[in-house]
């Protein structure tokens, strides 16, 4: 079972660079440059882990992607830039890894998106409630439901965690 | 506009000598619905198809040829199964069969590409790649087959008469698109790393030494991370030898082809000339190298040492490697490479890259 993220990057090269390095690495990945279309990307399936490549975004489409934490919690994120200290970046609610982006380290930052996913399970896990993690509204939707446990499942196995 | 003629059936059976041995034309790709891979080089013109383990490879010279109209002579190329076109009262000799007569009247054939683009010099140049182009495919049975044909990187350093990358890239595609594939480019450089680089991960840097230009691709995990050609290769050296010692370019090349040692000490004045333009190109591309992957801000983090794989004929002479490697060591690079190697079929490299990565799109 393959595991789903979503890269955003301006830049056509760095772009395929990291769909590549997650691809081999197992993960599904769909590249998108076009932060302002990013709701309808989350809305139509929430990835388990969202790659955000800030280099060459302009500010309003930082602010923007900085607006969209509703639409992540569920998901990790790992933000790809120079400084995590500018503050161009806030997402409230959703785990977030830094990495830095020059050069862009491609081992370094699917390691540091595993972590970030190991970490984030094994949180989830040591509280019981696994089900917080996922975008679940009070188990109402029952497959909604079953698909959740079945990525969690999914994501313990592909961590090496199950 | 030219009127271009369809081969004859004769013509179609003509058989083409590759390194792979030979195969009809008729064969190439007609009946079968497999991904081909095409390289659209200065100098000559690939085809490469997979059928069942093994790669089928033709080719033909990107030159052409034009002889006043005559009955006689029309006689004389049909019963040679020459491949030709009449337009304004010439017979265009397209092919290989270009060499042969511009050998036989001691001047130059005339190229419809210069530096791995369309010509705008000649009037005729897309008649003629369509016609080469159409010698060696035939419509596929499946519509909208796959096909991936090389391109080359943008050329530094300048406008040389030719169309843009992106001009002919679409020239190209809407002829292939019009004979019912569905055309994907390919950099030269990345298609050479795609042919090989396998056992490294894609990783490397892919040279394509063709008549017009040198492609150069740093691929990292298969991505063309950098890019370029530069407006130097085999032709390059063909016109200077010819300008320094007084014989045709097409002369030149012959001799160069011929079994040209770059260790050897020259032993006239025409090896005296080849050796030194040949040593002009090489220190152009190995500088080049400097100059682009230097400087560049595409480059992810490579930690481990990278090859570097030379295809083309401009990369065959004897030597060549060796002197390679020598004027490598005169310039830094921003990462180390592991070795340096010549393809293993460096003329028909590009195309089965191309073969590769068509394959790869089509599963």
């Amino acid at each position: 079972m393959s595991f789903s993220t979503v890269v955003f990057s301006s830049d056509k090269i760095r772009g395929a660079l990291l769909s590549k390095a997650f691809q081999e690495n197992g993960f599904e990945v769909s590249l998108h440059k076009n932060v302002h279309a990013a709701e309808n990307v989350l809305k139509t399936k929430l990835p388990s882990l969202v790659v955000f490549d800030k280099e060459g975004y302009f500010r309003n489409e930082l602010e923007h992607f900085s607006s969209l934490s509703r639409f992540l919690v569920g998901a990790s994120v790992l933000v790809i830039a120079n400084s995590a200290a500018d503050g161009s970046i806030s997402l409230k609610g959703v785990p977030v890894e830094w990495c830095l982006s020059n050069p862009l380290d491609l081992p370094l930052i699917v390691s540091k998106a595993k972590e970030l996913l190991s970490a984030t399970i094994k949180m989830v896990t040591r509280e019981g409630d696994l089900k917080e993690l996922l975008p679940i509204t009070d188990g109402s939707d029952s497959s909604e439901s079953e698909t959740s446990e079945t990525l969690s499942e999914d994501l313990l196995g592909f961590l090496g965690l199950k | 506009m030219a009127e271009t003629m369809e081969p004859n059936e004769q013509q179609r059976e003509t058989a083409f000598q590759t390194s792979q041995g030979s195969m009809e034309i008729g064969e190439t790709t007609e009946g079968t619905s497999c991904p081909i891979g095409l390289d659209v080089g200065t100098s000559n013109i690939v085809m490469a198809q997979k059928r069942g383990n093994k790669i089928h490879v033709a080719k033909q010279l990107n030159a052409f040829f034009a002889i006043p109209q005559s009955k006689f002579a029309k006689q004389i190329l049909l019963q040679n199964e020459i491949i030709f076109f009449e337009h304004n009262k010439l017979f265009y000799i397209v092919g290989d069969a270009a060499d042969n007569f511009a050998n036989i009247f001691n001047t130059d054939t005339k190229r419809p590409m210069e530096f791995g683009l369309l010509s705008l010099r000649e009037d005729e140049g897309i008649a003629i790649i369509q016609a080469i182009i159409k010698s060696l495919i035939q419509r596929p049975k499946k519509f909208g087959e796959l096909l991936c044909f090389s391109i080359p990187g943008q050329v530094l350093d300048g406008n040389h008469g030719t169309t843009s990358v992106e001009g002919h890239e679409s020239v190209i595609k809407m002829y292939l698109e019009s004979l019912g594939y569905t055309p994907i480019a390919i950099n030269e450089g990345l298609a050479v790393v795609m042919a090989e680089l396998a056992d490294d991960n894609y990783t490397g840097i892919g040279i394509s030494m063709g008549g017009g230009l040198c492609n150069v691709c740093l691929s990292y995990i298969s991505v063309p991370v950098i890019t370029y050609s530069i407006p130097k290769g085999g032709d390059y050296i063909d016109q200077k030898t010819s300008h320094d010692v007084g014989i045709s370019a097409t002369q030149v090349k012959g001799i160069k082809e011929e079994g040209l040692d770059l260790l050897a000490l020259p032993k006239n004045r025409m090896e005296l000339a080849l050796q030194v333009n040949y040593m002009d190109v090489i220190n152009n591309l190995v500088h080049s190298l400097q100059q682009v992957i230097g400087v560049s801000d595409k480059m992810p983090k490579i930690t481990q040492a990278i090859p570097i794989v030379i295809s083309g004929g401009t990369a065959k002479p004897k030597g060549f490697k060796e002197k390679f490697e020598s004027a490598l060591k005169s310039i830094r690079l921003p990462i180390e490479m592991s070795s340096v190697r010549i393809s293993k079929d460096p003329l028909n490299t590009t195309a089965k890259g191309a073969l590769a990565a068509a394959i790869s799109e089509s599963k």
